[in-house]
């Protein structure tokens, strides 16, 4: 699945939403990153939203007990 | 007797013996920190007079009778996130370009409690947050076998001054790689521990649920020695595990008759400069010579792990820096500044996805543990490269992002908090090292080193030093 390519617009819509004051320079240094790393980040989210592993629950929780 | 090319086990049995003082090991290290420090950057700050005045009384005391223990008069370096009360420690900053913290972090209260002497602070990447230590504050680190090029990081600093022989060994902390990659650029030992092995109070985070702290050293021994000083529970640590720990020194001559050795394949041998491909091949043959059995086991998920671990890796030092990023942006360098940015824009879908993947791929890999004792592969699949450079070149002339790049294979362990040891496995043509990453069960340390001590046994890539 190709995804449109990530714009400097977006980026600054996305600053505001974080409350992270970018001027246009700044959104100008991240567009590359984003464009890197995004599509690679979606298509790891399209893989684990499959069924197979729905049950899967992240490392990030709680675990009294034994840890190992 | 060169004091310098003692490693850290026979410095502390001739101090022990007091046939060495701690004071001619301060000396020394200090003598060799004034000839390469101009050269590589390796140190932020040296405490030339307090390491002296420290030895002088690690002298008295040892011929008391007073013996501290393990490290016992042997001079040491720290990376400059780990706190060392009352003394400069900047995390290769401008933001913390002042800051002296008022306690110290426990790995170096445990190993002042050994008896170890600080000898100084290393340089690093920025807030640990890149794998080049090309430090726009303090200076780019340099290899010491050849200053053109980098020494990879966040720890190049601690790698530096462990492999250029001014101290008998280094803390250097480990998240994304940051320990086993300048190790291996270096040419020396290095082990990311299981995540809550080690403690982190007292060290700046980068990523909390990824960070750890370990020993570089030139030597599995060494290596084994320091950990032991350091490993075990810190109830001041909320991630610290309460698993018993082990004499990591045990295993060491054990033989590694029946070993399993694990190799994911199509992966672990793909994609590397072919001198990376070549010495971590022959590595295994020789494990094997020594009774060891390679054994392909796939892990279905492994790829993705390199989109996974820059999400969190991102997102949560994000969220550490968030108030300084916004109160004095221009205080951080440009790479690491454009990192923390990206961070703050990732979706917390993407991160959450992530930490359902680590968990997935951590139980792919506990599952393959049925079937073997450790997996082996390159650390990284490049030998070291130009200083500055933002690129590089694996195959085919083709000029790939440095970061995504050098996260090609430390990201297993990061991920799944497994523990991992670089061992240095070979040169390429220009000289320039070769490490093989190790990586074990949770908390079995202990067979890491003794794989490590047996192969260093059998080869010499250890002894050989840089030229500088």
């Amino acid at each position: 699945m190709s995804e449109p390519a990530i714009t400097q617009r977006d980026v600054a819509v996305l600053a505001r939403y974080a409350d992270l004051p970018l001027s246009e320079e700044r959104q100008q240094a991240i567009l590359p990153i984003l464009q890197s790393w995004v599509p690679a980040a979606n298509e790891l989210n399209r893989r684990m939203a499959e069924d197979e592993v729905r049950g899967q629950i992240p490392c990030t929780i709680f675990a009294f007990g034994n840890r190992a | 007797m060169d004091l310098q090319e003692l490693t850290l086990a026979q410095a502390a049995a001739a101090v022990k013996k007091k046939e060495v003082s701690p004071v001619d090991l301060v000396k020394a290290c200090l003598g060799r920190i004034e000839a390469i420090n101009d050269k590589t950057s390796a140190y932020i700050s040296v405490f030339a007079d307090q390491a002296l005045k420290v030895a002088q009384a690690s002298e008295a005391m040892m011929m008391a009778g007073h013996d501290m223990g393990a490290l016992h008069g042997i001079p040491l370096s720290l990376k400059d996130n780990v706190s060392l009360k009352g003394q400069l420690t900047t995390a290769g900053s401008k933001v913390l370009a002042d800051w002296h913290p008022d306690d110290d972090a426990t790995v170096a209260r445990r190993l002042r409690s050994a008896g170890a002497i600080f000898i100084g602070k290393c340089n690093m990447h920025e807030f640990a947050w890149g794998g080049t230590s090309d430090n726009p504050h303090y200076g780019a680190v340099r290899n010491p076998w050849d200053t053109s090029k980098f020494p990879a990081g966040s720890s190049g600093g601690s790698g530096v001054s462990v492999a250029a022989r001014t101290c008998y060994g280094s803390i250097g902390t480990d998240t994304g790689g940051s320990i086993r990659l300048p190790s291996a650029v270096n040419g020396i030992v290095g082990i990311r521990p299981t995540y809550g092995r080690v403690s982190n109070h007292g060290i700046i985070p980068l990523a909390w649920s990824m960070d750890t702290a370990g020993p570089m050293t030139r030597t599995v021994e060494d290596c084994a020695i320091m950990f032991n000083a350091i490993a075990g529970h810190d109830h001041r640590d909320p991630a610290s595990a309460q698993q018993p720990i082990d004499d990591y020194t045990s295993d060491l001559h054990l033989d590694l008759k029946g070993l399993r050795v694990g190799v994911v394949p199509g992966y672990f041998f793909s994609h590397l400069q072919p001198a990376v491909h070549d010495a971590v091949r022959a590595a295994l043959t020789q494990l094997e010579r020594l009774g060891a059995v390679v054994v392909d086991v796939p892990i279905a998920n492994i790829e993705g792990n390199i989109s996974a671990q820059l999400t969190v890796e991102s997102v949560e030092p994000s969220t550490y820096h968030q108030k300084w990023l916004r109160e004095r942006p221009d205080d951080y360098g440009e790479d690491v500044r454009a990192l923390l940015e990206t961070g703050e824009l990732l979706l917390a879908t993407h991160y959450v996805q992530a930490q359902r993947y680590r968990a997935l791929l951590r139980q792919e890999f506990m599952e393959a543990f049925k079937r073997v004792d450790v997996f082996i592969c390159p650390t990284l699949p490049f030998t070291a490269t130009d200083v500055g450079a933002m690129t590089v070149v694996i195959e085919d002339g083709k000029e790939e992002d440095m970061l995504s790049a050098i996260m090609q294979f430390t990201g297993v362990p990061s991920l799944t908090g497994l523990p991992s040891l670089n061992v240095p496995c070979g040169f390429d043509q220009q000289g320039l090292p070769v490490g093989m990453q190790i990586i074990g069960k949770p908390f079995d340390e202990r067979t890491l080193f003794r794989v490590g001590a047996q192969f260093e046994g059998a080869t010499e890539f250890h002894k050989r030093a840089p030229q500088i």
